[in-house]
């Protein structure tokens, strides 16, 4: 289960990474910066998998003994969190900056966007 | 012991840009509150002890010693580098209030968030919570660039953000795999980890991915080769005393991030060799590329990437003199580099424009602040009595003791390239007469003169008094440096 999920995060970031790299529209780069956060986000739940494992919520009839031998490490959920709102906010902004420069260049060609550029 | 008011200097200048959002349009209490806040944040790290600072209170875990929350470390580098982001922020926010045009609250909160964010780069001993801010920092100075309301500053905004996701993702992954390997996000854990493991975790594949992946983050981050043009692009699309904030806060994340990599992988064989190449491509493509602009704001942004080669090699060097020596360029840097900004506002308010071209005769119009500029012009080249000599020097001296020559020439030729450029732009802006007659466009009000005399006075004490500033960074470069091998 680990070793697969692991597998499908690899696929993600490559298919995030060939989209910002080799598309030219920029919503999809922007999708693949999605995919990209997609596959660390799933990268970090998985590394804390754990086999027959409970949620590390303290919940009445589970004892200290069973939650510290069976509760999954909470700590990469928070991170996960954190990097969702990080996520929201950057590809708000760069959608934003997309909508003005399509409304000023007519187009969303990042080839003819940036062609003029240094 | 718990110091409680190290957080005060990151939470105070947020808590600052959220009031000013509030007071948005109301100029007089802009102006008062920007007066006021600035003269706080300069003062606060002094009156602020040193040492830690451990959230929620919670220290270190009894039976595995590790770090539970997050902790924040202050030093005497550390209220050095926030004072000067401070006092920068402070004259960039002075400069907006009296640019003559409409006061925008929202542009001085994101100025202010950038000062918060910035400092809690600079003292948090927490990796993750260094990735949060640093990608705060970086949509902050996304903000101020936008917010000149150009095609251009949204082009390259996009672009930077666009790469800059990737590299914090990156850099997320090389935390999350650094975690799997020590089991705590705490910087400190993860040094005592690598020093207690020795050998056995330089070779393993995790720890030198999780290198390569922070490695490649930082580089962008701090503008280096081959991330430059993209840095320069934003810095040239900014109002001049944004881009003099945004490459000061680059400069000190480059030395924060550095630092950080020097105490985890600084044993890695041959990472600073390789961080040396990236940082004398820098130097060097920075400098020929600010030789070809034909726009004085673009010149400077090339010549900030070429000074965070001299940074970047200095951390690269790694040995404890090279380390104070690249600190102290970041510290002299903010200072001369930001009055070259300010002083292509005002050339850009006399001037009408900031085309060489189009340029000439300043001299005549604006005497005080050409001199001043021409100052800081030398400052950067390495001419000496001012402070970008003693750092350029230390850094030349660093890398020849380290058994690197050839370092030491690039950095030199570098230096002269430096002073080339920069005088080829003074003539053309301030000595030459125009080619065509100019209408002379706005005075240059007295704030941006005063902002000039205080940085350049500062390039001149620290120029004769360089132990003033060196006096605070020696305990970290002595604690980081290695040996150079």
């Amino acid at each position: 289960m680990q070793a697969a999920s692991f597998l499908t995060a690899g696929a993600l970031f490559l298919v995030g990474l060939y989209a910002v790299v080799f598309k030219d529209n920029l919503i999809k780069k922007v999708m693949g910066l999605t995919f990209i956060g997609d596959a660390v986000n799933l990268f970090l739940i998985a590394m804390d998998y754990r086999v027959g494992g409970i949620v590390p919520i303290i919940l009445p009839g589970v004892s200290p003994e069973e939650f510290a031998a069976k509760a999954a490490y909470p700590l990469t959920i928070a991170l996960v969190l954190t990097n969702i709102v990080i996520a929201v906010a950057t590809i708000s902004l760069i959608l934003g900056l997309a909508i003005k420069i399509h409304g000023s260049a007519g187009t969303l060609s990042t080839r003819r966007i940036w062609k003029n550029e240094q | 012991m718990n110091s409680e008011l190290i957080p005060l200097m990151v939470v105070l200048p947020m808590a600052a840009a959220v009031l000013l959002n509030l007071l948005h349009g109301r100029r007089l209490a802009l102006t008062a509150a920007v007066a006021a806040l600035g003269f706080i944040f300069i003062l606060l790290p002094f009156t602020v002890a040193y040492g830690a600072h451990y959230f929620g209170g919670w220290t270190r875990d009894g039976a595995t010693g590790l770090a539970v929350g997050i902790i924040y470390m202050f030093g005497a580098h550390q209220r050095l580098l926030i004072v000067f982001l401070a006092l920068v922020a402070y004259f960039a926010a002075i400069a907006h209030v009296n640019s003559g045009g409409r006061v925008s609250g929202v542009y001085l909160g994101f100025l202010m968030l950038g000062l918060g964010t910035c400092t809690a780069v600079l003292l948090t001993d927490d990796l993750f919570n260094l990735y949060v801010f640093l990608e705060i920092t970086l949509i902050s100075q996304t903000a101020l660039v936008v917010s000149t309301g150009t095609e251009g500053a949204w082009k390259a905004a996009v672009k930077y953000l666009i790469i800059a996701n990737v590299a914090g993702n990156c850099l997320l992954l090389g935390i999350a795999l650094l975690l799997s390997l020590v089991g705590s996000l705490n910087i400190a854990d993860m040094q005592s980890y690598v020093a207690a493991n020795g050998t056995t975790v330089l070779k393993s594949p995790v720890f030198l991915l999780s290198c390569a992946l922070i490695t490649l983050a930082w580089s962008y981050a701090s503008g280096l080769f081959p991330f430059h043009n993209i840095k320069a692009e934003m810095y040239s699309q900014a109002r001049p005393h944004a881009a003099g904030l945004m490459q000061v806060q680059t400069k000190f994340i480059l030395v924060a991030v550095g630092l950080v990599m020097l105490r985890l992988f600084g044993g890695v064989p041959h990472l600073r060799t390789v961080v040396l190449y990236v940082a004398m491509g820098a130097m060097v493509f920075g400098v020929i590329m600010a030789l070809r602009q034909d726009n004085y704001q673009h010149m400077l942004s090339y010549h900030a990437i070429s000074q965070a080669g001299y940074v970047a090699a200095g951390l690269s060097i790694g040995t404890p003199a090279a380390v104070a020596a690249g600190i102290f360029h970041a510290l002299n840097n903010a200072l001369y580099k930001t009055a070259l900004f300010i002083g292509s506002e005002c050339v850009q308010r006399r001037g009408r424009t900031g085309e060489f071209r189009l340029l000439g005769g300043l001299m005549q119009t604006m005497p005080v602040v050409a001199i001043l500029v021409l100052i800081a012009k030398l400052a950067i080249s390495g001419v000496p009595p001012f402070n970008g000599f003693q750092s350029k020097f230390m850094l030349m001296v660093s890398a020849f003791d380290a058994g690197l020559p050839e370092v030491t020439v690039i950095m030199l030729l570098v230096s002269v390239l430096t002073f080339i450029s920069m005088m080829k732009a003074y003539h053309m802006v301030f000595l030459r007469p125009p080619e065509a007659p100019v209408e002379p466009g706005e005075a240059v009000p007295y704030s941006y003169t005063i902002t000039l005399i205080v940085l350049v006075g500062l390039c001149v004490v620290l120029g004769f008094y360089p132990q003033i500033a060196l006096g605070y960074i020696q305990e970290v470069a002595l604690r980081t440096g290695l040996g150079w091998t």
